[in-house]
Order: structure tokens, then sequence, then C-alpha cells
């Protein structure tokens, strides 16, 4: 008998299995993540078209601010020049060339680790407060605005809390009118509010941030902050809820005068921030010192890749472990799914969805295909032709389903739109034709199967553990790669052939 | 009990898909010869050359354009079969056996209207039954007048005799009997029932249905223990030359008793399920191994029969 598997799978998992070996005792790398993520990756990506001339381009970066310190900046700029010009807390980095043509990308990148609670300054000096510039009947108005914040309020906070629900009330109202205009955006009301302050002398300021949680888009927040008592409290210029301190919640990119990027000398400025919590201060340091020890592994390393990419391989990495798992189901076990990897794209999706939402929208977008499907056969339509009405009736539904649940407020039902289309509509032309050829009983224990394999695929590729595994040791992946083999070339009974051939055993005896 | 420890299926010889497909099909059955099995034109050809009888064809259609001349391909014939050219475990055959005004009766009972009939054809050119889909031919050929040994215990269409051929020995058989549940097919996982035969003497043993073991057929209720299938050496026979003309080293042989004609060849399949041992009662592994070990004196068709007649008698 061939043997050769055998000799392959070995070397495969002595070097998947060594290399895993060589990182977690000589580099250390932690085998088990850290529960609390205190180090963040930060990384924006600007992109414009130059107009042909000299181009500056002028975008806010983060400062060190409360607990959180900005370090390792790097900055992509290919052929500019680049200087950072420093004014207390904000920070501006500032590209300029003489010309250029075309598109153009920027990256800058940050690492930013919170500090303990603890090192937090007890108390800030007070900033110095900036001119009001009202005159005439602007300052009548904006006098009216307190006095009315005024009348209804206790102290700072309660004040600051009137202040925004005044400028934020539906218009027209005559207290506001005359100082803002109907379209304003919340800048322009937060530095209505700023000015307002100053007639009190309070130190105000709006800030842009994002929260320092894992996303490949982030939203950009906006706080109201107001200086009370030593300490910057910020506010949501819009609900007027007040909010935890700053270097709790956010990050805070930049101050609310100008916006996040400026580009003189070109167009279609388009800039988005990417945040990934990462590996926590035990893998920073592991990275560190394989730099040193071993610099070409840490270097063609998933680590060196942009954040954005590394998102994308977070999840790429984990269909091997899915389709691992199906393989053991299929083989071993001797369950029959419907697809062979139809299973794994689905728990992909339930990824997104979660567990339940994930079947329930599976189920009904499998139904529904199902009815289309039946009602189809009655027009005796071509194969092929046949399929596409299929795909475009799922599609259908698809929106339908996400403009429904949207409405709902469902947030969970708006992912549908992640479930792999052509895979869902291949998935329901099987299911007719089992139906037809081996009857509903057939049809349900395949459906269920495939939903099971589903699930269970889900389960292990949103287990903690095992992405944090893939991710930091992708070698991992040639020691799953030698057992597929050796399953590959397993002769030995399934699971299922126990049952099945239990009545010759039974002779046997 | 539910179930059978591994030990105990190993003990009772029995092959299972994993072991089929490691040990045997990969290597046995080259990957070059698969279109002359899948295909069932093909088979039809390459035996009929050594002279091995198959059901008369009717008339093919292989592409969209010619479904529209379905009719002169069936003119007044009553009685015939629709297969594709590359389907498997059964999919996509009907079987006509009347005619009602413009419609065609299927053997269940069914009317089917020349327009549903031409959409049938229609999806089978388009590859909906053949093996992962690929575009696939439709033929017609005639309708089996099988033996009345088989007539109390078949409920509409045809039974046949499945035969495994292991290097070109026949190892193992059973009759496929049509149920009313398989809809008158013959597959085993459609609901048909599959009775064992004594490879000695060509009488059935026990049957199966699904996994259970039966004695009489679900729906006419006649025993199917002890019956003696026709021409049985000259089945045996049959298969082993399918085996030699094939190069296939594990291959089902499905054969039918025509009431005139005697054997004619239906298809050949290069992964034979592995219910028939379940209908036989008996493991598969210990006679492969047995015709591994002594294969290379078993040198003639005749030799191979009577190994195999006198090696696998029931007990």
């Amino acid at each position: 008998m061939n043997k050769s598997h055998l000799y392959i799978a070995l070397i495969l998992s002595g070097l998947g299995l060594g290399l895993f070996l060589y990182k977690v005792l000589a580099l250390g790398f932690p085998v088990v993540k850290e529960t609390k993520a205190s180090i963040w990756y930060v990384e924006t990506h600007v992109t414009f078209e130059a107009d042909g001339g000299p181009v500056k381009v002028v975008m806010n970066i983060p400062g060190n601010q409360a607990t959180l310190r900005v370090s390792d900046e790097s900055f992509v700029s290919p052929g500019y020049g680049l200087t950072i010009k420093e004014e207390g807390v904000d920070r501006q980095a500032i590209w300029s060339v003489r010309e250029a043509y075309g598109e153009q990308s920027f990256y800058y990148r940050g690492v930013v680790r919170r500090l303990p609670a603890k090192d937090l300054p007890k108390f800030e000096e007070a900033p110095s407060v900036i001119p009001h510039g009202f005159d005439g009947a602007e300052l009548v108005a904006a006098k009216a605005i307190l006095k009315e914040a005024k009348s209804r309020s206790a102290d700072l906070e309660s004040m600051v809390q009137q202040l925004i629900k005044i400028i934020n009330r539906p218009k027209p109202d005559e207290l506001v009118a005359p100082l803002l205009k109907a379209d304003a955006s919340v800048r322009d009301k937060a530095l209505l509010m700023v000015r307002i302050l100053a007639l009190e002398g309070i130190p105000a300021r709006l800030r842009h941030g994002v929260k320092l949680e894992d996303t490949r888009e982030a939203i950009l927040i906006e706080r109201f902050q107001v200086f009370d008592k030593g300490r910057w409290a910020c506010y949501d210029p819009i609900t007027a809820e007040k909010k935890s301190l700053p270097g709790q919640e956010c990050l805070f990119l930049w101050r609310g005068e100008s916006p996040q990027v400026t580009v003189d000398g070109g167009h279609n400025v388009r800039a988005s921030t990417a945040v990934r919590a990462t590996l926590e201060q035990a893998v920073e340091n592991a990275i560190t010192r394989g730099r040193t020890s071993n610099p070409l592994l840490i270097k063609f390393s998933l680590f060196s890749l942009p954040v954005r990419v590394q998102q994308v391989y977070e999840v790429i990495l984990l269909v091997p472990v899915g389709a691992f798992l199906i393989v053991i189901l299929r083989n071993l076990v001797g369950i029959r799914t419907s697809g062979v990897f139809m299973p794994v794209l689905i728990a992909l999706a339930f990824r997104e969805t979660k567990i339940s939402w994930g079947i329930i929208l599976f189920v009904s977008m499998v139904l529904l295909g199902l009815a289309v499907r039946f009602l189809l056969d009655r027009l005796k339509l071509l194969l092929v032709p046949r399929l596409t009405v299929v795909l475009l009736s799922v599609i259908g539904f698809m929106v339908a389903i996400s403009i429904l649940t949207n409405h709902l407020g469902l947030e969970r039902g708006v992912s549908v739109a992640l479930f792999p289309m052509v895979i869902l509509t291949m998935t329901i032309e099987r299911f007719c034709i089992i139906w037809e050829e081996s009857g509903p009983a057939e049809t349900l224990y395949r459906g269920v199967a495939s939903l099971a394999a589903a699930t269970c695929a889900y389960l292990v590729m949103s287990w903690h553990p095992v992405g944090y595994l893939v991710f930091v040791f992708p070698e991992l992946l040639v020691v799953i790669m030698a057992f597929t083999l050796l399953i590959g070339r397993y002769s030995g009974y399934r699971v299922s052939d126990l049952v099945r051939f239990k009545t010759i055993s039974e002779k046997q005896r | 009990m539910r179930w059978a420890l591994p030990g105990a299926l190993k003990r009772g010889g029995v092959l299972a898909i994993n072991r089929r497909n490691a040990h045997y099909t990969q290597f046995l059955n080259p990957r070059k010869q698969y279109p002359l099995v899948d295909d069932k034109l093909a088979t039809k050809r390459l035996v009929m050359d050594s002279g091995i009888s198959v059901p008369e064809l009717y008339g093919l259609v292989e592409a969209p354009y010619q479904a529209r001349n379905l009719d002169q391909i069936l003119q007044e014939r009553e009685n015939f079969v629709i297969k594709p050219a590359r389907g498997s475990g059964g999919k996509g055959i009907l079987v006509f056996s009347g005619r009602y005004k413009r419609a065609y009766r299927l053997s269940n009972g069914h009317l089917m209207e020349a327009e549903e009939l031409r959409h049938h054809v229609l999806d089978i050119l388009g590859g909906l039954f053949s093996l992962g889909g690929q575009p696939d031919k439709a033929f017609v050929e005639e309708k089996v007048n099988f033996d009345p040994v088989f007539e109390a215990v078949t409920y509409q269409g045809v039974p046949d005799v499945r035969i495994i051929v292991f290097m070109a020995v026949p190892v193992m058989a059973m009759v496929r009997l049509p149920t009313r549940r398989s809809d008158g097919k013959a597959n085993l996982h459609k609901g048909a029932v599959g009775v064992g035969v004594d490879m000695a003497t060509g009488k059935t043993l026990g049957g199966v249905l699904g996994n259970d073991p039966v004695a009489e057929h679900p729906d006419t209720g006649h025993p199917i223990v002890g019956l003696q299938v026709p021409h049985w050496e000259m089945l045996l026979s049959l298969a082993a030359r399918c085996g030699d003309l094939t190069g296939m080293g594990y291959l089902g042989v499905d054969l039918v008793l025509d009431r005139i004609k005697g054997p004619l060849l239906l298809e050949l399949n290069a992964r034979p399920g592995l219910n028939i041992q379940i209908a036989n009662g008996a493991g598969l592994l210990p006679r492969l191994e047995e015709v591994r070990r002594e294969r290379c004196r078993l040198r003639e068709v005749e030799d191979r029969v009577r190994f195999s007649m006198e090696r696998f008698a029931a007990l």
C-alpha cells in the first residue's frame, strides 16, 4: 500500500509544529489571548485625485490624551515631503510635493496604548478661553440663550446639557435662529456653543474621534468637551448625554474646527480609519523580539500587512478550520451535508448575523427560494435560465428582508445580504431535486444535516481562541493540512457505517 | 443494540465507503476508463462490439432542437424508456408503458403530456441529472419485457440483477425489485428491495428494505426468498466479460432478464453501492481478498465463473 501520504503528513506537521513551538518557546508568543485588549492599531487611509500641480495634504493625527499614548507611528506617502506640526495635544501631518498626477494614496498608522487609570494626572491646567466675537444683535441673542440655559440648571453640567438641548431644538426657534443657519452641521452648532460658553469664561471645544474597537471602517464620533473642575467633561453634541472621560471610550483624532484631512491641489478626497484591537503586550513584545533575532520571520508574516488586510485574513484563515470540520463530519462521522463547502460559507455568514438570526434567515431564504422553484417548475424553463431566475428571486428576497427588518429595527436581519447568494441558489436547486427524487424526508434530513454542520462550523470558527491561534500561528494550518491528508487516506468505518451495516455484524455472531 | 462496534463490522468483513474509495475504486478503476462506464451510450457501443446484448436503442437527442422531433423518435411506440446518458443512481429515468390520446402513460399509471416529456428531455440535456451537472444527451430505448419469474415480486418498473465484479471475477450479486416507494426504480436508496443471491446456484436469499431485512415484497406480499434467477451462469459470465472489456477493477454490472432475448446489459457502475452486503448478509472484504490472492491463475472467463460459484456459495 502506498504510504507516501504518511510521510508528507509527517513532514508537514513537523514543519508546522516546529515553527509553532519556535514562536512559543523562543520568541515567547503567548498561546492564549489575554481577555482585554489594551493596544490598538489605528490606521487612516486617504485617497484623492491630484490636479497635476503642487499638492499639500494636511491630516490631523492623534496625540497623547488622558490615558492613551500614541507611539510607533508610520507614514506612507510615496514621493512626498513630510513635516509634523504639534500644538499641545493637537498634531498635524503635512505632506507636500511639487507636482502630482492621478490617484494618490496615503497611510498613517499609529499604535495606541492605554495606561493604567492610576497614571491619570489628577488635574489639568485650565486652558485659555477664546474670544467669543459676538456683537450687536448676535450678542443679545447669545446672552438670551445663556440666560435660558442657566435658568433651567443648577450647576455647570446641567447648564451645558440645557445649552445643547436649546441649540438642537427643532427649527424654527426664535432664540437660536439669528445665530445658526437652518442647515447647520454638528460642527457649526458646537462652535456656536463654544462661543456662548466663552461669554461666561468657560473653556470648551469640539473633538472628533473613533471608538477603540475592531472595525475596518470606523464611524467618526463627535464629543463636545467642557472644562469642568480640572477635567474635560464630554457630552454628546446632539443628545446632550454625558459621556465617559476622554481616553476611556474613544480616541480623539483631531479637534473640531477643521476637517480630518484637507488637500490643496486635489479633489475627490476620501479618508477612512480602521481600528484593530490587537494582540496584547505579550504578542507585541514577541514580535519585537522576533525582529531582532529572526527578522525575516516577522518581515514576511501577517503582522507586516496593513491593518485592513490583516482583518481580511483573520476571516480567511478561519475558512480552512471550518472545511476541516466538514471533512471530519463527512468522512469520519458520515453526515451527508448538501454540498461540500456550503456549510462553511453559511457559517461565515453566521459570524455576522449571529447564530439564531442566521438560522432564521437561512431557513426563510431557502423556503422562499424553494417556493419560487416549485412555481417555476410549471413554466418548464431550461436549466440555466431557471437557475438565474432563482438567483434573481434570492437577491430580491434578500433586499426585501433587509428593508423589512431595517424598518422593524431588527439590526441583525439587515445582514441577510452577507449570505453567499450563489451558494443559496445552488442549495435551493439541489434541495428541490432531492425533494423530487427522494421525497421530503430526505430533503429534511439533508437540510437539517447541512444546517447542523454549518452551526458546528460556526461555533468552532467563532470561538475566540481558535481565531487567535490561526492568526498568530498560521503555521498551524499546515498541521491541519497534514491531518486532512491522513483522513484523506482513512479507510476505516464511519460512524454512520456502524448503524448501517449492523445487521451483518449481528449475523456473524 | 442500536449500532455495531467497528471490530464487529471488521469481523463481518464489511466494506465501507472510505475503504472502497481509498483502496479499491481509486486504485483499480483508471480515470480514463470512466467515460466508458459513466456514459450509458458509450457502454452500449463498447459491449455490443463484443456481442453482448443490450436493450434496443430507439433514438438519441443530443441538442435541444432535436427534442421537437421526439414524436418521430417515439413513433407509435407504447413501451419505452427515456434515460440521461450520464445519469447516476437512476436519476432522470422515465419508464412508459402506454399512451392515452396525446399523452404518455408512465409505468406508475400517471399520464405525462408530450409538452412535459419534452421539458424533461431538455432538463436532461441541460445536465440536471448528469454527474457534475455537465450538459448531457438523452436517449430512448426499449422497455425490457422482464422475465415472469419476478412478476409477483415487482411493483411497476423493471427488476434487475446487480453483480459486483472484482478484477473481472463476480464476487457478489443481488436482485433489485422496484416497489411503490421506489416509484418503479430499481435503486435501493430510492426504496427498492435488494435481495441477496447465492452465487453458486442463483437462488435468492433474504431481502433488505432500507437497512432492515425483509422476507416478502412490501407491496405484493409475495415471498422473495428461494426464487431461481434464470440463466444464472450466463449472467455471471456476462458480468465477468464486462470486467474485461472496461478494464475496471471494481465494477457494478446491472443486467436485466428479457422474456425473449435473455440477459441484457443495462448499465455499468464504477462506484457501485455497498448495500448489496446488507442484502446478502455478508461482507465483501473476505471475497475481495480471496480473489486478489488467486486471480493470477484464473485466466479464462469460465475459470472465473466457476471460481465464484465454488467459493462464494451461501452457507
